[in-house]
């Protein structure tokens, strides 16, 4: 199948130029009323073109002020998210640690803490969980690990602001 | 409020840029933009009008052209690259707006997408083009309207619509002949009627 013509690019030049056709080259016009394909490009072209004009004249398009304005602010607001993106990843963070920490402290102590809670429940039936000397040693634990955690988390923090900034 | 306002000033260099030109280190300042908006906004509304058959949405897509186009331009580029990269963000756009009610592509839409009437009315009661652009498939009166209202090359057509060159070439061919038909008929029809 044969999808261009040879005049082609001549046509198209000359429509470009927006010359009227009675200065173009005889031999482009004398083709253009013989050949189909230049014949569709030329009238297509001068179709489009004139609806282009009649459509540019016509068109009502908002201030470019009130557009300015919009792009400002949307631009301030992608620039305020990105820097409260690592804050809030931080927060995410700090809880799902502090989460894990409480149900890691709860998985290993759990007898313990179990005793302590019915001893609380029925004093009468559990007097020496009350005491419970090795939940207070758990606590000791749990603390440490919230401690290691906390250093966990400004750690990640001081890793994440380094990359950030680099 | 002032007090804030300059901590952010000083967190964020352009969190107090609105109302106001921009920073030394952006890329264009208001009046650049204006000057750019006076030569494109016309003709950026004409292809999103025709493409879409809709005047309304059109009025839509070219206001998120610029936006979008403002927050994301880029150092370096000329007047040109500009101008398509413009087209380029209005073309995404439109293939979004086409994909959003059903998943297709560009080349499923049928011809009768148009779906605003009122503004289509208004459009085309301005050319007897209209009615024959209207039986073409959106990603024709793309491809159309870019190669010869616009004047692009095949290349600059590639790089607006993200399609390659070779395929440019053969849709483009179909297309115009499909116009040529459409049009001659039309004017066969006008013909008998007067």
């Amino acid at each position: 199948m044969k999808y261009f013509c040879s005049y082609q690019e001549k046509l198209v030049s000359e429509l470009r130029q927006g010359r009227p056709h009675e200065m173009w080259d005889e031999t482009l016009r004398s083709h253009i009323a013989r050949c189909r394909s230049c014949n569709d490009l030329l009238l297509v072209s001068e179709a489009l073109q004139q609806d282009r004009s009649e459509m540019v004249k016509s068109a009502q398009v908002a201030s470019p002020g009130t557009l300015w304005w919009q792009a400002q602010v949307r631009m301030r607001n992608g620039a305020m998210q990105r820097v409260t993106r690592p804050i809030a990843l931080v927060e995410k963070f700090a809880l799902a640690s502090l989460i894990s920490v409480l149900l890691a402290g709860f998985a290993w102590k759990r007898s313990e803490l179990l005793g302590w809670l019915m001893g609380v429940a029925a004093p009468s039936a559990h007097p020496a969980a009350l005491a419970a000397p090795s939940l207070i040693d758990g606590w000791a634990t749990l603390l440490m690990a919230a401690g290691l955690g906390t250093v966990a988390i400004f750690a990640g923090l001081a890793v994440y602001l380094l990359r950030e900034k680099e | 409020m002032n007090a804030i306002i300059l901590a952010w000033d000083y967190a964020i260099p352009q969190a107090g840029a609105a109302g106001t030109s921009m920073s030394a280190d952006t890329l264009m300042d208001d009046e650049a933009f204006n000057s750019f908006y006076q030569r494109t906004a016309r003709p950026l509304w004409a292809y999103l009008a025709r493409v879409s058959g809709s005047g309304s949405l059109a009025d839509d897509l070219l206001q998120e052209s610029y936006l979008r186009f403002l927050c994301a331009l880029n150092r370096g580029q000329d007047e040109e690259s500009r101008r398509r990269y413009l087209f380029r963000i209005a073309s995404n756009l439109l293939r979004d707006h086409w994909r959003r009610p059903v998943a297709a592509a560009l080349e499923d839409v049928p011809e009768s997408a148009a779906p605003d009437a009122r503004h289509s009315e208004r459009i085309d009661s301005q050319s007897v083009l209209g009615p024959a652009l209207a039986q073409m498939k959106p990603r024709e009166r793309q491809l159309l309207w870019l190669a010869y209202a616009e004047g692009s090359t095949h290349r600059e057509i590639a790089e607006i619509t993200g399609l390659g060159v070779a395929s440019i070439r053969l849709l483009l061919f179909r297309a115009r002949k499909k116009m040529a038909r459409v049009l001659r008929q039309r004017a066969l029809a006008t013909g008998r009627n007067k």
